[in-house]
C-alpha cells in the first residue's frame, strides 16, 4: 500500500477536525431530518455544499466542480467520507451539495451543464438528488420502466416513479435515469430535472436509520426535459447509458464503503471512550474489530485508486463496499454487546450507529449485487489475478 | 435449570403468536403469562413491554414500590420502554425469573425471525428480474436455506434448553444467532427492509428485546 499524497494527508487532517461538529447534531437530525437546515453554517456542511474550500486543498482550477490536482478524486472522496461519517453519516448525507449528482456530471455532463448546476449550487446551499432505483424493480437497468418520450426537439417528457432516493424532497436539481421510449432494454439515459417543474413530486419515506438522508418516493408525471438537460449527448452513444452508470457506481461504491467505515470507527471509538477497562476476551474482541476496520480501509483505498486509474475497474470497489458494510454491521452490534444489557437505551448515539450501519448495505447495490459483480470479474479474469 | 411444563407451553405460544400476529401481541401474551405482577426487568432494570400493559402494572404496583424512571415510545407502535433512573434498584422486582423470561424471549424472537423469513419469501416471489422471480435466483435460494438451517438449529437448542439443559451463555448465543439470521434476511430486502413501512422496525424492536435482557458481560 503506497502512502497517501501529502495533499490528501492535509485533507484528511482538516476534515477530521470537522467531524465533532457533525456528531454534536447527530441525534437531533435523527429525530428531525429537517434539522440540517439549522446547521448550514457548519464548516463540514459548507464544504459539502461547495461553499468552502480549505486552504491547502490542491484543485485543478478555481472552476466549480474542478477535480483535485493530485488526480485521485475517488480516493479523496473516500478519505473525506470516512472522516465525516465518523462524525455523523446522517449529517453528511443530509448536507446540500453536488454529491452523487456531481460524480454523474463528472462522467456525463457537458461543460455547460456543469456550469449551470454548479452555478446554481454556488448561489446558496442547494440539495441535489440521484434517482435510479424504482419501486418493485430495484436498480436493475433492464427492469427500468421510467420513460423518456421524445418530443422532437431533442427534449423529452419524463414519466414514471423512483424510490429510495436520498434528499429528493429538499433538492432543487435531480439526476434521473430513464429508458428512452422505443429503444432496447438497456437504452437508458440520464437527464437533469428541475424539481420545481410541474409533474415532479417527492415524498419522504421514514426509515429505521440514516434519517438525515431522508429517502423519498418520487413520482414523475409528464415532467418536461429540455434538450439541454439531457446528459451525455456530447459523448459517443456507447458512453451514455450503461457505461456511464457503471462508471458512476464504480466511483461511488468506495465512498459508500468509506461511510460504512466511518460508522464502524465511530462505534469502535465509542466503546474505547465508555468502557475504558476491557479485559480478556472482551479486549481481544475489541482489538480484532479494530483490525477488521483497518483491513477494510486498506481494501477501500485500493479500490479507490483502481477506479481513479481506470473508471471501469470497479471490482475492487464492489469488494470494498461489501466488506466495509459487513464490518459496519458487525462492529456496531459488537459495540452494543460490549456495553452490556440495555446499551441501546443507555447509549443512544451507539444505538443510532447500529441503525445507520444497516442503511449503507443497500446503497449502490446490496451485498449480493456486489458479489455478482465480483463473480463476473473472476469469471472474466479481470480480478483475482496477480 | 429446568423450565416447568407450563412455561414451555407459554414459550411455544409466544413463538406462534410472533409468527402470526407480530411482536407486540406476542410480547403481551408472554408478559402476561410469565411476568403477571410486574414488568420483566433486564439485569440493569430496563424493560420493554406493550403499552397496553403499562396501566395494568401501574395499577398493581404499590405507591412505595414505584420507580423513578422514564417511559418512552418503543420502536414499534404499541411498544414502550422503561429506563430506570438508577441502576441500583434493578434487582428489586416481582417480574419473571431471568432464565425463564430469557427462554421465552428467545422463542418469541425465533417466531419473529420466522415471520420475517416468510415475509422475505413473499416479497421476493413478487419481484421479477429478467422474467424470473427474484426468489428463484440461486443466491437468494442459498441465503434463505442458510437462514433456515439457523432457525432449525436454534429451535433444536431451545427445545433442549426448555427441557433443562444448556449452560451459561447459551441464551445470549442464541439471541446473537437470531439477530444474525434477521440481518441476513433484511439484506435480501434491500432498502425495503430499512423503511418504517417494511419489516425493519419489527427487527429493530426484536434486537432491542435481546439487548435489554441480555446477560452482563463476563
Amino acid at each position: 500500500m503506497s502512502a497517501l499524497p501529502a495533499s490528501l494527508v492535509t485533507t484528511r487532517d482538516q476534515v477530521r477536525r470537522w467531524a465533532g461538529d457533525l456528531r454534536a447534531h447527530a441525534l437531533e437530525l435523527d429525530r428531525d431530518p429537517d434539522a440540517v437546515r439549522r446547521h448550514l453554517d457548519l464548516p463540514a456542511v459548507r464544504f459539502l455544499a461547495g461553499h468552502l474550500v480549505p486552504p491547502g486543498w490542491d484543485r485543478v482550477s478555481d472552476a466549480a466542480g474542478a477535480g483535485p490536482a493530485h488526480g485521485l478524486p475517488t480516493l479523496e472522496r473516500v478519505i473525506v467520507s470516512e472522516e465525516l461519517a465518523r462524525g455523523d453519516a446522517g449529517m453528511m448525507l443530509a448536507s446540500p451539495g453536488a454529491s452523487m449528482c456531481g460524480v454523474l456530471l463528472g462522467v456525463l455532463g457537458s461543460q455547460e451543464q456543469r456550469d449551470r448546476v454548479y452555478g446554481a449550487l454556488a448561489e446558496r446551499p442547494r440539495w441535489t438528488c440521484f434517482a435510479l432505483t424504482e419501486p418493485e424493480r430495484g436498480s436493475a437497468i433492464g427492469e427500468m420502466t421510467a420513460t423518456l418520450t421524445p418530443v422532437g426537439d431533442g427534449g423529452y417528457v419524463l414519466n414514471g416513479a423512483k424510490r429510495y432516493v436520498g434528499n429528493a424532497a429538499r433538492a432543487d436539481v435531480g439526476a434521473v435515469f430513464a429508458r428512452v421510449e422505443g429503444t432496447e432494454r438497456l437504452g437508458v439515459l440520464a437527464v437533469l430535472v428541475d424539481t420545481a417543474d410541474p409533474g415532479f413530486r417527492a415524498e419522504p419515506l421514514p426509515t429505521v436509520g440514516l434519517r438525515g438522508a431522508q429517502l423519498t418516493h418520487i413520482t414523475l408525471d409528464a415532467v418536461r426535459v429540455p434538450a439541454e438537460q439531457v446528459l451525455g449527448t456530447h459523448l459517443p452513444p456507447t458512453r451514455r447509458g450503461m457505461w456511464s452508470i457503471v462508471a458512476v457506481f464504480n466511483q461511488l461504491r468506495p465512498s459508500v464503503a468509506a461511510i460504512a467505515l466511518g460508522i464502524a470507527r465511530a462505534a469502535h471509538e465509542y466503546v474505547a471512550e465508555h468502557r475504558r477497562l476491557l479485559r480478556g476476551a472482551e479486549r481481544e474482541t475489541y482489538e480484532e474489530l479494530g483490525r477488521r476496520i483497518d483491513a477494510a480501509r486498506l481494501l477501500t483505498y485500493r479500490a479507490a485508486r483502481a477506479v481513479d486509474r481506470r473508471p471501469s475497474a470497479g471490482h475492487l470497489a464492489s469488494a470494498a463496499k461489501a466488506r466495509a458494510c459487513e464490518v459496519a454491521e458487525d462492529v456496531t452490534l459488537a459495540a452494543l454487546a460490549l456495553l452490556g444489557p440495555g446499551a441501546r437505551l443507555d447509549h443512544p448515539l451507539l444505538e443510532k450507529l447500529a441503525r445507520d450501519a444497516r442503511g449503507v448495505e443497500f446503497m449502490e447495490g446490496t451485498r449480493n449485487i456486489q458479489k455478482l459483480n465480483l463473480f463476473q470479474g473472476l469469471h472474466t479474469g479481470k480480478v483475482g489475478r496477480p | 435449570m429446568t423450565v416447568p411444563a407450563e412455561v414451555r407451553e407459554h414459550c411455544r405460544e409466544a413463538r406462534g403468536s410472533a409468527r402470526t400476529d407480530g411482536l407486540v401481541p406476542a410480547l403481551a401474551l408472554l408478559t402476561r403469562a410469565l411476568s403477571p405482577k410486574a414488568p420483566p426487568r433486564g439485569p440493569r432494570g430496563h424493560a420493554v413491554l406493550p403499552k397496553e400493559l403499562l396501566d395494568e402494572f401501574a395499577a398493581m404496583e404499590a405507591e412505595d414500590a414505584r420507580r423513578d424512571e422514564r417511559r418512552d415510545d418503543g420502536p414499534l407502535p404499541g411498544l414502550a420502554v422503561l429506563r430506570p433512573a438508577d441502576h441500583t434498584d434493578a434487582t428489586a422486582s416481582d417480574g419473571a425469573d431471568a432464565h425463564v423470561w430469557g427462554t421465552g424471549l428467545a422463542w418469541l424472537r425465533l417466531g419473529m425471525s420466522e415471520r420475517l423469513r416468510e415475509a422475505c419469501v413473499a416479497y421476493l416471489a413478487a419481484r421479477q428480474v429478467e422474467g424470473t422471480s427474484l426468489l428463484m435466483q440461486q443466491m437468494v435460494k442459498g441465503t434463505l436455506a442458510d437462514v433456515l438451517i439457523e432457525h432449525l438449529e436454534i429451535e433444536g437448542v431451545l427445545e433442549e434448553l426448555t427441557d433443562g439443559s444448556g449452560g451459561d451463555g447459551t441464551l445470549d448465543r442464541l439471541q446473537r444467532q437470531i439477530t444474525r439470521a434477521d440481518r441476513t434476511l433484511l439484506r435480501l430486502l434491500g432498502a425495503h427492509g430499512f423503511t418504517q413501512e417494511g419489516p425493519g422496525p419489527a427487527v429493530h424492536a426484536s434486537e432491542l428485546l435481546a439487548d435489554v435482557y441480555r446477560g452482563e458481560p463476563a
